[in-house]
This record gives structure tokens, C-alpha cells and sequence, in this order.
């Protein structure tokens, strides 16, 4: 019988303990290490709203050091990163989309209505990749803003 | 014949109710008392990795960046790297002895 009371002690010792962690956790008051490892672990899979959010914490109740620099250099980098592979990629098609003024393309697009599909996919995407760097660059003065 | 059948009934179900509560029980007592320790534990052992994975991430970065190995960048595309990221850079120097 003297088995329930010990069993429910552990029990409640062990939930307080899980809470209190997620908690202080959650306030930014566990070692700065750990929010440096998750952020770059979550970069390293492509997460990159996790990367800035734990790089926020590990610098929330602490002074930035070499390391959270380091860390906001990293985040920057892998924006910039997709941001400038994001712009090769608008180059490349808005390169496809050019036809010089004296070229048969044109006349062909202009008079007979020649890849009209073709130009609107591009444009589409286009669209699609301009979007894609909006949301990096807010995410950039997420990375930047104070704590 | 009625009363052997409510009582088997019954039986079965205290046996899963039974069973249900103690895997309830078992994963709160086991799986999360050991996430919890082990979430501290993680906290001092991340300390003694967080450096590798600064020089890990920051190497994938200069991958992306120059499409090549970190080792095979040149010394212009190195400087590119370290005017727009000073603190990676002094950072991968002191720990690659560069």
C-alpha cells in the first residue's frame, strides 16, 4: 500500500519538474547554449522562423556575446543566402521572358499571340519567388529587431 | 448464465480501463520525468557542442554562399565572406588556426 503515496510523489515531482523546465524554457532562462544549439539546429533544417525565435531567446535576461553575434551572422547569412539564389532565379526567367525588339520572338508574341502561356507562367512564378523575398526580408528585421 | 456474462463483461472492462490508466501513468511518470532530465542534461552537454555547430553552420553558409567547399575558396571570396560577416569569420579563424 505504502507503494501509491511514493508512486504519486515521484509522479507530481516529475510533472513539476517538466513544467518548470518548459517554463524556463519558454522565459529564455535556461544557458544561453542551449537556444544557440536548437537555433542552429533548426537552421540546419531549414527552419528558419525556429533559428530567429531561439536566437531571441538566447539573448533575452543576457548581454549578446561573441557567440549569439556569431549566431545572428549565421541566420543573416543563410537569408541572404536564399534571398540572392531567389534573385538569380527572377534574373534567369525574367531572361527567358526577354525577346529583343528586333527579333522574330517578338513580332511572333506581339501579332500572333506566340507563348503567351509560357510568359504568364513566368510571370507566376516570378510573382512566387518576389513573394519569397518579401517573407526573408521580414524575417531579417525579426533577426535584427532588439530584444 | 446472464450473471456470468455482466461479470465477464465487467471484468474485460476494469481490465482495459485498468490497462489504459497504467500506460497513462507509465508515460507521464516514465517518458516525461526522463524528457525533463534530459532536458537539463542537454543544457550542459549543448555547451560543449554549441562550438562545433557555430563552425559547422557557418561552413554549410560559406558552401551556399561560393557553391564550393569552405576549403576551396579563394582569398577575395574569403574576404567578401569576412567584410560581410566579421564576427563568423574571426570566430573560424581562431578556431581553424587560419
Amino acid at each position: 500500500m505504502s507503494f501509491i503515496p511514493v508512486f504519486l510523489a515521484k509522479l507530481s515531482l516529475a510533472i513539476s519538474l517538466k513544467l518548470g523546465i518548459d517554463q524556463l524554457s519558454k522565459k529564455g532562462y535556461m544557458p544561453r547554449s542551449t537556444y544557440i544549439s536548437r537555433a542552429l539546429a533548426a537552421l540546419e533544417e531549414d527552419d528558419l522562423d525556429g533559428a530567429i525565435h531561439n536566437y531571441r531567446l538566447a539573448l533575452k535576461n543576457k548581454e549578446p556575446d561573441d557567440k549569439t553575434e556569431m549566431t545572428r551572422e549565421i541566420i543573416s547569412c543563410a537569408l541572404d543566402n536564399r534571398i540572392k539564389k531567389l534573385e538569380d532565379k527572377i534574373s534567369a526567367l525574367e531572361e527567358e521572358k526577354k525577346a529583343p525588339f528586333f527579333s522574330k520572338k517578338f513580332w511572333k508574341r506581339k501579332l500572333m499571340g506566340f507563348e503567351q502561356d509560357k510568359i504568364k507562367r513566368i510571370d507566376q512564378e516570378i510573382a512566387g519567388h518576389k513573394k519569397g523575398i518579401e517573407v526573408l526580408e521580414n524575417l531579417r528585421q525579426q533577426l535584427n529587431e532588439p530584444v | 448464465m446472464e450473471r456470468i456474462t455482466r461479470t465477464g463483461a465487467a471484468g474485460g472492462a476494469g481490465f482495459l480501463g485498468g490497462l489504459l490508466l497504467e500506460k497513462g501513468l507509465e508515460s507521464l511518470a516514465g517518458v516525461e520525468f526522463v524528457d525533463g532530465v534530459m532536458a537539463v542534461a542537454g543544457s550542459a552537454i549543448s555547451a560543449a557542442h554549441v562550438n562545433r555547430d557555430l563552425i559547422e553552420a557557418a561552413s554549410r553558409n560559406i558552401r551556399h554562399k561560393f557553391d564550393k567547399e569552405p576549403e576551396k575558396i579563394t582569398k577575395e571570396e574569403w574576404k567578401e565572406y569576412k567584410e560581410e560577416y566579421p564576427k563568423s569569420a574571426e570566430y573560424l579563424e581562431k578556431a581553424l588556426g587560419i
